[in-house]
């Protein structure tokens, strides 16, 4: 129903031209409306860190808290001298909570507290071998440590399929940022009416960040 | 009188050309971050002395960070070196500030007892100059132009929520389009969704 305007349509002229504008167009956009859960996420998560003490202020200071959530019987045996991270990947997974973790303890007679890093809340389980006590504590925060959790999140550095596919996101968004940026130049460039406003508006905005970049 | 469809497009437009510098620069950036074991994370250039010099400032015997702020912007106004800062107080006789721009940092460390002010610079790489462009932000740091830096982070995030929103609205207009586009915002939601509940 709707098409674009006269002044609108882009002015590459050839059939191929047109083929790779439009290619670039439906790029542009296709990528954008799926990654748009991923563009939210680092816009409102980035003015929260931007406003961290306001933040603060309003919603108090949203410091994480652990709240116990089960406690149950852990009788496993491991072989002697059996890594501490091994043997926090074998709990995790029988309990069904494989996934990006950090461990600490598991010697010298200290116990094994597996930190399950989760987006929602991290779990926080502490087990000890002579007891064979598994407590799990469940992390209640609030948005804005929960927003910059997410924006922090990265990386391959984790052995499991879903932080690796979390992590190629990651590396989509900014990868796909950049292709909006030059797809968006080009687009540009094919309006011709918008030549002379675009190009004052690049250009003031190429000279504030150069400014920037020599003051600060 | 120009209709919504035109000022919702030139809004689009023109505010992803004055951002475009902010833009590219958070992308590259994040890369480098998401990566940095590839561009040297954990080689820290190395730190040159510049001077050691008798120096005395009174510093109570503790203090938070408000007082850490307050000796912080006191230090580098008397050294001549105000601008942005972190200050910590790594040991009770030494305060260190640590004065920074994007492109290299001074590390001022006053050793209390000894009345002795060292002052150290470090030159950065490329991938820790994006790495600060990047993490630049917050009100906290002295100075017009480090509020209006954090002004233009907050222009990028509200002109990422008009583009998703501009960029909606121009799809949705494309009737042709429509179900494909469906396809590519559904799927967004829903890995989305389900890697929040998976991971």
């Amino acid at each position: 129903m709707s098409q674009t305007s006269p002044e609108e349509a882009p002015v590459a002229a050839t059939g191929r031209g047109r083929s790779a504008s439009r290619l670039l167009r439906r790029l542009h956009l296709y990528l954008g409306l799926f990654l748009v859960p991923w563009m939210l996420m680092y816009a409102v998560s980035t003015v929260v860190m931007n406003h961290r003490e306001t933040v603060r202020k309003l919603m108090g200071d949203g410091a994480p808290k652990f709240v116990p959530e089960r406690e149950l019987e852990f009788t496993r045996d491991f072989p002697a001298g059996t890594a501490p991270d091994e043997v926090a990947r074998t709990i995790l997974e029988d309990l069904g909570l494989a996934g990006a973790h950090r461990v600490s303890g598991g010697r010298d007679g200290r116990p094994l507290v597996i930190d399950r890093q989760h987006p929602l809340g991290n779990r926080r389980l502490t087990w000890r071998h002579e007891t064979g006590k598994l407590v799990i504590e469940r992390e209640t925060i609030g948005a804005p440590a929960f927003l910059e959790r997410l924006h922090r999140r990265r990386g391959f550095q984790h052995p499991y399929a879903l932080e690796d596919t979390w992590a190629f996101t990651v590396d989509l968004t900014v990868i796909t940022m950049v292709f909006w940026a030059l797809s968006g130049v080009c687009l540009w460039w094919e309006l011709r009416p918008t030549r002379t406003f675009g190009t004052l508006s690049a250009l003031a905005g190429v000279l504030l960040f150069a400014f920037f970049l020599s003051r600060l | 009188m120009k209709s919504f469809d035109h000022i919702n497009r030139r809004a689009h437009l023109y505010l992803g050309l004055f951002l475009l510098p902010w833009f590219v620069m958070y992308g590259v950036s994040s890369f480098v971050i998401s990566h940095h074991a590839w561009f040297g994370a954990g080689q820290e250039p190395p730190w040159d002395v510049v001077s050691e010099r008798p120096y005395e400032h009174a510093v109570p015997s503790r203090t938070d960070e408000a007082e850490l702020r307050r000796l912080g912007v006191a230090i580098l106004r008397e050294t001549g070196a105000e601008g942005a800062f972190w200050a910590e107080r790594p040991r009770p006789d030494e305060l260190r500030i640590m004065r920074f721009t994007f492109w290299e940092q001074t590390r001022l460390t006053y050793l209390i007892a000894e009345k002795k002010l060292r002052t150290e610079h470090q030159r950065l790489r490329w991938d820790q100059v994006l790495l600060r462009m990047h993490v630049r932000g917050g009100f906290e740091q002295p100075g017009v132009l480090n509020t209006l830096w954090s002004i233009i982070v907050d222009i990028v995030c509200a002109a990422i929520l008009v583009w998703i929103g501009s960029g909606i609205f121009m799809w949705w207009r494309l009737g042709r389009i429509r179900r494909w586009g469906l396809l590519a915002l559904a799927g967004g939601l829903l890995s989305f969704a389900l890697l929040m509940a998976g991971l």
